[in-house]
């Protein structure tokens, strides 16, 4: 039979046995007759018995050796009972060692000091064997169960400061990752109020080639880690296609495929777009699902622009489309976003800041971005927790970025200002009447950038086969496997000229950028048409083989750089480079 | 935009001259010049005077060839300028004709 049973899980690692064979009690009785006959008792069970006859001698050997349970004389030369279990519980710290007071007293009082010291428990002299290990199993049970409860404690701990620290490293690989767009651009004011570490809200600026700006404020459902997964593929996206010269509309679409691809259904992105024309001193502005934008101006004068859309995620691709709403960037015009952690902050005594005093703090003063943060914090209080992700963030058209943003690689300024977008728009009557568009077009590029012979006519065919595939696709709905054979070749374009004649709808965008390279320039043509599109996914890589039809693309994919159709099919897009 | 068909002396050579852009508006003209021919005869496509070639273009060249007997066709495309041989290989059309 062993000794008191000892549970398994009692934080072995935290102690170096010092008896293989048992627990260590501490024997502590001014009577040798005493400590002789608890020695023997204690022994009997396989525990080793370290004995001492005063209360200092008692902490002393507490001090030096490994105990794990205490019987303690109350009277004892040089240091009593109580005093040595003060100081014996003192020195065990956070450790449960338990202590057992033998005493001949049976007065209230006493037992009461008892307890006070520290002492776990007592017992009256002259005590029965029987009793004195019953006592000392118990309390050793005691102590095991503390000693669990305070090893999950620990673990707990543990695992907590490790979520902290491996939280700490996403956060600042999220705010590399994110911050890919640009942080800090002039006329975009951003105040952003994490709930927790990591931030499911998203605030994005970023210029165009063209010189117009895209922010981008987001709010994805959640908090925390599980909010701010998607802030990167957002932040990425949002910034290389704005980068590489997208509309927003376009930035829009892809971002909707990408979150709808990546993200689980409940998980999505409430968000609202912002395009800053300078030229043409116009926003256009997208809100899918974020609490209506305020677009304020001196004295006070608010208009809204509520959600007129589905968050980001939701909808499939074919099915998604941004509404844009378009503003004047006149009269000190300015633009608040915010998202509902701001609008829905609870105050101290638990009511909402709600979007009626954020419009009411937006229009009193000067400066609306100020007056709202100014009127938020008075609103919580100084000691308030956020309980969602908060964001603000006001865009101040009038202001030029395009000198001044830091984050941006800078282009050189003589590029910038060489390069130019010619546009010709065909609505139906110019359709129809049109001899040569793209002779127009061409003798236009031609005045802006002379070009040489060798790239006026792949140039051209370019533009032509772009421009013939958007009419007769596009518009007139024309199916190229008709060229099949001659009769079909025929017929193909007899009903062309048919269909065209009798046109009344319908429209093809022709717009050509011109970016001035070293020694010569690229062309990126963009041709846009009203039609459907068709499954551009499908298109062969080269057009080769012997059918009469289906070589527009290929001629095309052989002169460019690159070519790429957009959205449902119903834009091209071709980069010419020499 | 016209094109002007020579039959050559000994009759076994038919040549067509296509002047100005060579696109889908000349569909019905090019077809026209060949489509009564008698099977056997061999072509000359003149393009020295072609001053614009597009892919609808390309496609009546290969009606043409069919018109002449497919693969067994005996067609020539000459006096392509610099820029027209360019769209004529990026179409791999000189595994189907001879250009000169």
């Amino acid at each position: 039979m062993p000794g008191y049973p000892r549970l398994v899980h009692a934080a072995p690692y935290e102690r170096q046995a010092p008896c293989p064979g048992g627990l260590q009690v501490l024997i502590a009785d001014d009577d040798p007759t005493s400590r002789a006959v608890l020695r023997a008792l204690v022994e009997r069970h396989g525990c080793t018995a370290l004995c001492a006859a005063d209360g200092q001698e008692a902490v002393e050997r507490f001090l030096s050796e490994e105990v794990d349970l205490v019987l303690l004389d109350v009277h004892m030369p040089r240091l009593d009972g109580y005093e040595a279990a003060r100081r014996i519980k003192e020195a065990a710290g956070e450790r449960l060692v338990p202590v057992l007071f033998l005493t001949a007293l049976t007065g209230e009082r006493e037992l009461v000091r008892c307890v006070e010291a520290g002492g776990d428990d007592f017992l009256t002299k002259p005590f029965s064997p029987t009793l004195v290990e019953a006592k000392i199993r118990a309390l050793l049970r005691l102590r095991d169960l503390y000693e669990t409860v305070r090893r999950q404690r620990n673990d707990l701990d543990y695992y907590q400061q490790r979520m902290e620290q491996e939280q700490a490293m996403a956060q600042a690989i999220f705010g590399a990752l994110v911050s890919g767009a640009c942080l800090e651009v002039p006329g975009v004011r951003r105040w952003l109020r994490p709930s927790a570490r990591l931030c499911g809200d998203v605030a994005l600026a970023c210029p165009t080639p063209d010189g117009q700006l895209h922010v981008l404020v987001g709010d994805f459902t959640g908090h925390g880690l599980m909010a701010a997964v998607g802030t990167v593929p957002l932040a990425e996206t949002f910034s290389s296609l704005t980068r590489a010269g997208a509309p927003l509309e376009r930035v829009l679409e892809e971002l909707n495929r990408r979150l709808h691809r990546l993200l689980p259904t409940g998980l999505f992105c409430a968000a609202a777009a912002l395009e800053v024309d300078p030229r043409y001193r116009v926003v256009r502005i997208w809100n899918g699902g974020l609490p209506d934008l305020l677009l304020w101006r001196p004295g006070g004068v608010l208009e809204r622009a509520p959600s007129q859309g589905l968050p980001l995620g939701i909808q499939p691709p074919q099915r998604f489309r941004a509404a844009f709403r378009t503003v004047a960037a006149e009269g000190g015009l300015r633009v608040l976003v915010h998202t509902d952690g701001l609008s829905e902050a609870e105050g101290p005594d638990g009511s909402l800041y709600g979007e009626e005093r954020l419009a009411r703090a937006a229009a009193d003063g000067a400066d609306p971005f100020q007056a709202v943060l100014e009127d938020l914090q008075r609103f919580l209080g100084p000691t308030a927790e956020a309980s969602d992700d908060m964001t603000l963030v006001e865009v101040d058209p009038a202001i030029s970025w395009q000198d001044r943003c830091g984050c941006c690689p800078k282009r050189p300024a003589r590029e910038a200002a060489e390069g130019w977008t010619l546009t010709l728009e065909l609505a139906a009557g110019a359709l129809r009447q049109a001899d040569d568009p793209v002779g127009v077009l061409l003798a236009g590029l031609e005045r802006l950038q002379p070009l040489e012979e060798e790239h006026r006519e792949p140039l051209r065919t370019v533009l032509a086969e772009l421009y013939a595939n958007a009419l007769e696709h596009g518009v007139l709905g024309l199916d190229s496997a008709w060229k099949r054979d001659p009769e079909g070749f025929a017929r193909y374009y007899e009903e062309r000229g048919r269909r065209l004649r009798a046109l009344t709808a319908g429209w093809v965008r022709l717009r050509c950028r011109f970016e001035p390279r070293p020694g010569g320039g690229r062309l990126v043509a963009l041709v846009e048409d009203s039609g459907p599109g068709f499954e551009h996914a499908q298109v062969p890589a080269s057009g080769s083989g012997q059918l009469a039809h289906g070589r527009g693309i290929a001629l095309v994919q052989g002169l460019c750089r690159s070519l790429r159709y957009l959205d449902q099919g119903n834009r091209a897009e071709a980069v010419y480079e020499w | 935009m016209t094109v002007r068909a020579v039959l050559s002396e000994e009759g076994r050579t038919k040549v067509l001259r296509v002047e100005g852009r060579f696109d889908f508006n000349m569909h019905r003209e090019f077809r026209e010049a060949y489509q009564d021919d008698p099977p056997g005869l061999a072509y000359e496509v003149d393009l020295a005077d072609a001053e614009y070639l597009d892919s609808s273009a390309l496609g009546m060249l290969l009606l043409l060839r069919e018109h002449a007997g497919g693969d067994g066709a005996r067609v020539r495309l000459r006096g392509c300028r610099p820029a027209v041989r360019r769209i004529l290989e990026i179409a791999n059309f000189h595994e189907l004709f001879e250009i000169a």
